[in-house]
This record gives structure tokens, sequence and C-alpha cells, in this order.
């Protein structure tokens, strides 16, 4: 499918990522997350994790600041994360050397995947001749921020007794107003997303090459962001959560809509079609299978 | 909870073969599509393929409910059990509407003595909302979210309440004669502005359950506060009337209860701290909950002694505290009350003589309301540390403490303080009356002499009244005036002495008001210092003009053999340089405006400094221009840090320019007094051309009523007219995108 690079970035990047967003969104650590029922220790390292991203990101755009496609919406003083992250991480590890911590420790000497590759892809951009895929990642985190991110913190303040109106521990979700520095509230917030489209739209107006490398990038950054909420709490507690879920709401299969049904019916027809054709069967289907996924490994890392 | 859990499964496996649509069309690589496809076949048959790897736990929710004697999702039975006769339900998303119905419930108690039970709805249910008792009414404050859905914790509500199927205990979709009270949440700037608000007031109606007043309406986006402030007063009159009840009724139903210990281990009292960890002494992080008691290791004075006012540098040695700042950002210093106050009010309630008791203070509803300050405390430490007594006196408070007067005419004008808008605003506002002040002059007493139990009529007023009544003594925030690039262990502020003359009245006499917090600054610099208290001679009789405050802090923990100490946190804040030196900075700061900007000054030398010693002494000449326009009476008199300027200037290789305007000692031509809105117009041709070429940034901080008003004009005079335009339009719009991309910011007061 050929895709109209005549729109809009912003609108590009909203309709063209919906998918990957969703999935990222709907993923089964996203869930753990939103849900209030993660450890106070595992909410702390996914903060640690989101401090590395943010890190990252930021660091990237100071870099390139002047750059015409991450001017329009360069303003770290409005979005920039990283500051508020490392200063909730420290109030919620009571230190201030929180790098020393044992928690973020051994979250780096895990060797976190997700976490890793995520890095290396925007440092990778950071380097390039091209810094413009940036956008993307910065699209992806402080929008969402402004958006689902409002949901979740009363939701983590409420579960580990935090102070909101103080603002102690949960300063990464409190953004200023777009004009003045006073705390901005919901309608603000959408206004501060509107002002962001516009910027992408301004440094989308440079041609369709810029528009295609932010909007190929966008979709990479929710599957990486889908990676590192696979990081978030334990797979395990997880399984539980689910079946009891599921062991208390024995008739929600019915809520399947018609057309999720559909699609899921399409998918298997076309799975099955791509396994047969694509000679995926049998024992030299799977010979093929783990050559295919030692391919896969490669993109991600190589990439 | 999601509502749906299983449908989070399901909608991944949909989205995989179609994001694999994209990612074909955009490299047009036929493998992606089939790892794609074979990836979604594994997705599909995970539960197969993993089957054994998922532990299948045995339901864990039921046994939750089976706690406690009754049904814990019983509304009903807590409001039976709890003698409440509102239930006030909230559909909150981001917690505004819970503070809303937090907010009924205690505008019930205090108004009418009805106690409430606030729910969240997600923890209750509702087929028995028909058993409500007659007496009985419900509240609803329901937010509307997004694309004007309910709140996640309220979907279950507005099923069961706009589902015709759903039968209540009666057996039928029905809720009659149900009095309910009915405020919504929404903004504006989104479309089905408070959609649920009116789908539940519709669905009541529909039940045939009875409206009590408007439905009331909130708008988020601007006016929350004011759309609230505008509904209740109309509400609570029909409220009064549909539930037969009276105004006044509650009025001194108590929030707390406050006891007098007999025997306590005085080491558990709080004496001041404003912590636990303090009081125990053991280590943790400081913030607005646990402020650091910091070393002063510098106070000075900044005006010079031609001056009658006062201007104090203080230096915090933060070494050891594992305290943090950045340039720009604030210090929060926590004050106590001056002696004289504290005295005033112990004589005032009583309690002179105990003033070192210690009280227990327990809150009767803690969902509503949470004791202010630590306990165990004593009646002396909640007035001199814990209680803004030092504030103007508010007017609501004067009715309630009026029924406590030792005389019939103190209370009879109390009273009339209480409802007469102009008295009030002539007697308490104008003449800067703090409440123990009040008190006094309606007994007859004098305000100005010393307080004493003999001169000063005692009122009997209990003690959880005045908890309830006086907010809680805030830390007063300064612009942090250093680096912490040239200071990382120490925090420099700096601050005008607030001293000024209230106006005075019939009945009030003449006198000064100070500053709670900056008189505070003054007697540590002058006890650092030993430096003598200045006195005055006032009507024969020699005073001091500064007030004394208990400086040794509690338990003398502030007062060390070298140094005083005093309670400190960092407050961040979001005005910043820009990372790149390259970047240019213009800085508006008079007055004690430039505080901030002497840290900023000092964090380009430090990063000047380190260029230099890297890159040689070419290394700054990429760096944008760094002006700072500051302004005072007098070069002689009140020039801020006057000596360190030129250090600066010398330091950053002329990058660096000040530009002063002193108001009493240069005039223009006609003789008028030059500001620094003068001095930017001057220099128009740079600031617009560092602005609009050179991607600078633009700093305002100080008076936020006057100055930083006229100077957003004349810089917008200035850029429209480069533009090429008018100040009203090219000029307004540069100004209105400087500040959408903070390069313009303002760190301002009034």
């Amino acid at each position: 499918m050929a895709i109209d690079y005549s729109r809009p970035l912003a609108t590009l990047l909203r309709e063209e990522t919906k998918k990957v967003h969703e999935e990222a969104e709907t993923s089964a650590g996203a869930r753990r997350l939103l849900s209030g029922h993660l450890s106070k220790e595992d909410y702390v390292r996914f903060l640690i994790m989101l401090w590395h991203v943010y890190d990252g990101i930021e660091r990237g755009l100071d870099r390139h600041a002047t750059h015409p496609t991450l001017e329009p919406t360069y303003n770290p003083t409005l979005l920039a994360r990283a500051p508020h992250l490392s200063a909730d991480i420290a109030f919620l590890l009571e230190t201030e050397d929180w790098k020393e911590h044992p928690i973020h420790k051994q979250l780096l000497a895990s060797d976190p995947k997700p976490l890793f590759n995520y890095l290396r892809r925007l440092h990778e951009i950071a380097d390039s001749p091209d810094p413009s895929p940036l956008l993307a990642h910065a699209y992806v985190r402080y929008l969402g921020d402004l958006s689902g991110g409002q949901t979740i913190r009363h939701t983590i303040a409420k579960a580990y007794g935090l102070d909101e109106a103080a603002g102690l521990g949960v300063s990464f979700y409190a953004f200023k107003e777009l004009r003045t520095s006073k705390p901005a509230s919901q309608g603000e917030m959408k206004r501060i997303k509107e002002w962001f489209r516009e910027g992408m739209n301004t440094a989308g107006a440079q041609g369709p090459e810029v528009k295609a490398s932010v909007v190929e990038e966008a979709s990479r950054a929710f599957v990486l962001n889908t990676g590192l909420f696979s990081l978030v709490g334990d797979e395990a507690a997880e399984g539980k959560e689910e079946s009891k879920a599921e062991a208390s709401k024995p008739s929600s299969e019915t809520a399947y809509s018609v057309s999720q049904v559909a699609a899921v019916i399409a998918a298997v027809c076309v799975a099955h079609f791509a396994l047969v054709v694509g000679g995926f069967t049998g024992n030299a289907g799977y010979q093929k299978l783990v050559a295919v996924e030692g391919w896969l490994r490669n993109l991600w890392s190589s990439n | 909870m999601n509502p749906d859990p299983n449908r989070t499964a399901f909608s991944s496996v949909v989205s995989l073969p179609l994001a694999t649509t994209v990612m074909a069309s955009s490299s047009s690589d036929a493998v992606i599509l089939a790892v794609g496809v074979v990836l979604a076949a594994l997705y599909l048959f995970r539960d197969q393929l993993f089957a054994a790897s998922k532990p299948k736990g045995a339901p864990i929710a039921a046994s939750k409910a089976a706690n406690g004697s009754g049904n814990p999702r019983d509304f009903i039975a807590k409001m039976k059990e709890g003698k409440k006769r509102l239930v006030i339900f909230y559909g909150s998303q981001t917690g505004t509407a819970e503070e809303y119905a937090i907010r009924l419930a205690k505008e019930a108690k205090q108004k009418f003595g009805l106690t409430s039970l606030v729910c969240d709805p997600e923890e209750y249910d509702f087929d028995n909302l028909d058993q409500l008792p007659e007496d009985c009414a419900a509240f609803f404050v329901m937010a509307t979210y997004g694309e004007g859905e309910p709140t996640d914790n309220a979907v279950q509500l507005m099923q069961n309440l706009q589902d015709d199927s759903f039968d209540f205990s009666n057996g039928e979709h029905k809720l009659e004669g149900l009095k309910y009270v009915i405020f919504g949440l929404g903004n504006r700037t989104y479309e089905h502005y408070n959609l649920i608000g009116r789908n539940v007031d519709a669905a009541l109606t529909k039940m045939g359950a009875v409206r009590i007043g408007e439905r009331g309406e909130g708008d988020d986006d601007k006016s929350m506060e004011e759309d609230y402030l505008e509904w209740k007063d109309g509400m609570w009159e029909a409220f009064a009337t549909a539930m037969g009840v009276e105004e006044g009724q509650g009025g001194d139903s108590a929030d707390f209860v406050v006891s007098e210990l007999e025997s306590h281990p005085t080491e558990k009292v709080y004496l001041g701290e404003y912590s636990a960890r303090a009081l125990t002494k053991t280590k943790g992080i400081h913030d607005a909950k646990n402020p650091y008691p910091a070393p002063i290791t510098v106070a000075r004075e900044l005006f010079e002694k031609t001056a009658d006012r006062n201007c104090v540098h203080i230096e915090f040695n933060t070494e050891g505290s594992g305290i943090t700042y950045q340039h720009g950002d604030h210090v929060g210093l926590w004050p106590l009350n001056p002696d004289a106050e504290v005295e005033r009010l112990l004589c005032v309630l009583g309690l002179h003589d105990k003033r070192d008791t210690v009280i227990g203070i327990e809150s009767l509803d803690p969902a509503l309301a949470k004791v202010p300050f630590p306990v165990p405390t004593t009646y002396g430490t909640v007035l001199r540390h814990y209680l803004d007594i030092s504030a103007v006196a508010g007017r609501q408070i004067l009715g309630t403490l009026s029924k406590f007067a030792p005389t019939p005419e103190a209370e009879a004008y109390l009273k009339k303080l209480n409802t007469d808008k102009e008295l009030y605003a002539k007697i308490v506002h104008d003449g800067c009356l703090k409440l123990g002040e009040v008190l006094q002059l309606a007994a007859g007493n004098n305000i100005k002499a010393l307080p004493t139990p003999e001169n000063t009529s005692a009122w009997s007023i209990p003690f959880d009244i005045i908890v309830s009544a006086i907010p809680r003594l805030q830390p007063r925030y300064y612009s942090i005036s250093s680096s912490p690039k040239l200071h990382p262990n120490s925090v420099h502020a700096t601050a005008v002495v607030l001293k000024y003359e209230n106006q005075p009245r019939e009945h009030v006499p003449h006198k000064w008001v100070y500053g709670v917090g900056s008189n505070f600054l003054l007697n540590l610099k002058h006890a650092h210092n030993n430096e003598p208290v200045p006195l005055v001679s006032e009507d024969g009789e020699e005073r001091v003009v500064v007030p004394a405050y208990l400086i040794e802090g509690p338990r003398g923990a502030y007062k060390t053999e070298t140094h005083y100490k005093a309670p400190i946190h960092i407050r961040r804040s979001t005005f910043r340089l820009p990372t790149n030196p390259k970047s240019p900075v213009i800085m508006i700061g008079p007055g004690t405006g430039v505080a901030p900007f002497r840290g900023f000054i000092q964090e380009r030398v430090a990063l000047a400094r380190r260029s230099l010693e890297k890159n040689g002494p070419d290394a700054l000449a990429d760096w944008g221009r760094i002006s700072l326009f500051y302004g005072c009476r007098k070069s002689t008199e009140d020039f801020l840090y006057k000596d360190e300027w030129p250090h600066y200037e010398e330091e950053l290789k002329g990058k660096f320019k000040i530009h002063t305007a002193f108001s009493r000692e240069n005039f223009k031509p006609d003789g008028s007094k030059i500001y620094v809105q003068d001095l930017i117009w001057e220099d128009r041709e740079n600031i617009a051309d560092a602005i609009l070429n050179g991607k600078g940034y633009v700093y305002i901080c100080g008076d936020a009523k006057s100055m930083s008003k006229q100077v957003e004009e004349i810089l917008a005079k200035i850029l429209g007219e480069a533009k090429g335009g008018s100040a009203a339009v090219e000029g307004t719009a540069e100004i209105k995108l400087l500040k959408e991309r903070s390069r313009l910011m303002l760190d301002v007061w009034s």
C-alpha cells in the first residue's frame, strides 16, 4: 500500500502508526503499568529505563536543536522529561545519587535488550548526518506523556501513596503551560499537543523524504516502546493476573466485535497461505524459521 | 482495572498483519511480509504453543470480598454504620473530580453538620441505590473524559444507570424520589462538553429521581473554580430546603480533637521539626516534606548604609545534604512566626501559661481533613512554627470566633466585621491586622502594647477551631542567585526585607508591617554577624525595629558553636539558560529581579572557564551576546552585587554586558526617570538582531504587575518594527512564538 505523502506530517504519523501505537498501548507491560499493581520497585525500574530513553532523546535534540526538522518543536523547557524523571526516581529511592542504587546497577547488569536496542537506535540517529528521525522519537514519547500519561499519574499517585498536589514523585507527568510557567491543565495539554503537531507539520513541509523518514521511524519507536514495556514488572505475576481476570469474567468472550473476529480470521487465512507458500511447514519449515529468527535478530541490533 | 482484559490480546493480533503492510510498502521486501505473517501465526497459536509456561492460578479476587463483617461493596450499610446522610460518588480520572467531591463533603459538614461517605464508584455496587433513606441524598461528581467518555472508575456506574434492564433491589429500573445533586467536570476544548454529567442527570431524572438545585458544570480548561463557586451557593440553598436542614447547624462541628497529654516522652514531641526524620535525626532525602537545616556561611547586607532599607545576601551550605540545584531554581525557606505574634495569640487564647503543654491532635475524618502538621506537639509550637498567624485575618473565621468572645461588645464587633464587607476591608485589610490583633481590638485591648495576660482579654476559643481555621505556615520562595557550577555546595539567595506601613483607621493605630520570611532572614543576618539590632524610639519608648524570632530553632538545633542554620528545600523551575552558549541571551531584572541572573552569569562563567581551558583564548568567539538590563534607585545605594559585575564581564571576554538604569540618579532630558524599559529601547537594534536572527532567549524577572508587562510591550514594539510591521500585529505574534518555544520566560511575582 503506497503512502500518500501529501498529507501533513502529523496526520501521516497518526494514521500510519495507528496499529503499532495501539499495540504498544495495549501490550501486557503497559497494562501492568496502568493497573497500579506494579510493586514500587518495578515502577522505579521502569522510570529508570525511561530516564535513559529520555536522556538519549533529549541529548540528541539539544545537539541538533537548530536542525530544520527538529527546530520547530525544540522546546526543552516545556518538554524535557529527563530532569523530572531523575527527580522522581530520587524521591522514590530517597537518594539523589540514584545512579549508584542497586536497582539501577542491577538493571544495567541484567543486559536488558529492549532498553539497549532503544538506546542504540537513539545514538545512531543522533550520530547520523540527518537526525530528522529523532522527531519521531520525540513525538512518540512526548505526545504519549501528554495524553495517557495523565491517567497513569493519578493511578500511580494512588498506588504508591504520593501527594499529587505537592507533585513529589510524579513530576514526570506534570507539564508547564505553553506560554507561561504555570502548571498545565488538561485543556492546556491539548493545546501543547496541537502546538507540537503544528511544529511537526512545519518540519514535514521540507519535503516527502523528511516525512517518510519520520513516519518510518515512528513505527520503529512504537515497537521499541513495546519492547520497553515487556521489561515492566514480572511476566509470571502477569500470568496469574490474567487467569484471575479470566476466571472472574467468564462471559467476556461475547464482547469481541465482529470486526475483530473478522480480522482474526483474515489473519489466520493470510498466515496459513504464507506458511504453505513459504514452505514453513514440516521439518524444513522449522529450519527456515530458525534462520529467519536469526536474521530478524540481526535486523534489530544492526539497524 | 481494565474492564475487559482480553481485548488487549486480540487487538495486538489484529494489528500485526496490518503493521506488516506498512512495513512492506516502505521497503517492499517480501521476506518481511512473510516474517510478519509467520509472527502473527505464532502469536495466534501462542496459547497452544506456550500453554504450559503460563501458571493458571486460582482466582484471588473472590477472597477479598469475604473480609470484614458486612459486604464492603454495600454503601448503604456503610452509611448507616457511620450515621452518614450523604453519599458522594465521583467519576475521576486525574483526581480533579475526587477533589471536588471531598470539598462538597467538607462544605456539607461545615454548613449543616452533615457527614458524607465519599465513594469511588468502582468500589461499590449500585443495586441498592434505591434503598437510600428518605432523609439522605446522593451526590454525583462526574468528569467527562476524552471524547465524551466516562472515566474508568465510572464505566460500571454509567452502565447501570443507563441500562434499562438493570434492576435495582426493588426489581425495577426506577429510583423514585431519590434526591440527588450533580456537578459535572468537562473541558470546552473537547467536543461533548460535560456529556457524562448530563447523561447521569438525564438517566436519574428518567428513573424518577429528583435533582436538588441546578446541575453544575465546570470547565477544566478555564474556569473550573469559578464555575464551582458560582454553582454551589444556589445548590446549597436548594439543598437546605430539600433536606429540611438549616445552615449554621454544623458551624462548630469539629474536624479535629485536641487532647492535652499528661505524660509523653519529650523526645517524641515535635517542637518545630517538620518531619519524623528531623525528629529522630535519621538520614533521608530533603524536599518540601523534609527541609534541610542548612548552615549559614555568609549573611551580608547588600544595600549601602545610607539606604533606609535592607537587602540580605545569604549563603546556605548544602554540603553532605544530598541537595542539588540548577541555576534558576527557587529555594524554599521555612520561616517561623516572630516572638511578639506568638505571645499575642497565646495571650488572646488564654494559653500563656500552657505554651509547653503537650497536645495530641486527631482528625475525626481523615479523608476530609488531615492534621496539617506533625503531632504530638505543644500549643506554643503550633503557633510559632506551624500556623500562619502573621497573615492578615480572613473575614470568614471572624464569624465562627465571635461566639467565644469575652464580652458581648467584642462578640458584636467581630460579627459586624464578619458580615460587613466594607468595614472588614477598612479595618482589617487596610489596617493590616493579624488575627490576634483583630481579637485584641474587638476586646478593646491596645494592640501596640507588648501583649501580656494582664493587658489582653482571653477568648475561650477551642484549639481545634484554630487548627481548622488558620492555614499552615508555608515556606517562602526566593530565586536562587548562584550557579551550582561555581558553588556546588552552597545556595545563595537575595532578599529585600519587606517592611511597610498600614493605613491607620478609627480604632486602628499606625503600625509597621513586616514580611515574615525576609525579616527572619534579617534576624539571621544580625545573629550571624553579631550585629547590634537597631533601635528606634516611638512614643518615647525604645523599641527594636525588627521583630525578633526564635532563630535557635527547636531544641536549639539551628544554633551551633560556629553558625546558625535555617530549614530550606529546593523547588525546581523551568527558568533556565539555553544549553548552547551560541544562543544570545537577554536578561531583564531590575531590583532583586537580578537574583536569578547572577546565577545565570555564574553558570556561563563556569562554562567559559572550562571552554577557555580546553580550546584556548578564542573559545568564546562564537558565543552569543549576554545582556543584562538592571535598574535600581542609585548606583551608590542599592546597586546589587555592584562589585561583581565587572569581574564577570572580564571573564566572559566581552560577551557579557550589563546595562544599568538608576532612577534617582540619571534622568531623561525632560526630567523623568529612566527605567529598564528605556534601556531596552535604546538597545533595540541589538535586541531585535539577537532574537530574530540569533534565535536568542529572553528572561524577565521581578515585579509582575507593571515592570514585566511594560517590558513585554516594549519588546513587542521592537520586534514588530524590526519585522517591518507594528507592535500590535507582528510584535505580538513574535512574542507569542517566543513564549511557545520557551524563548521568552518569566519569573515574576506580585
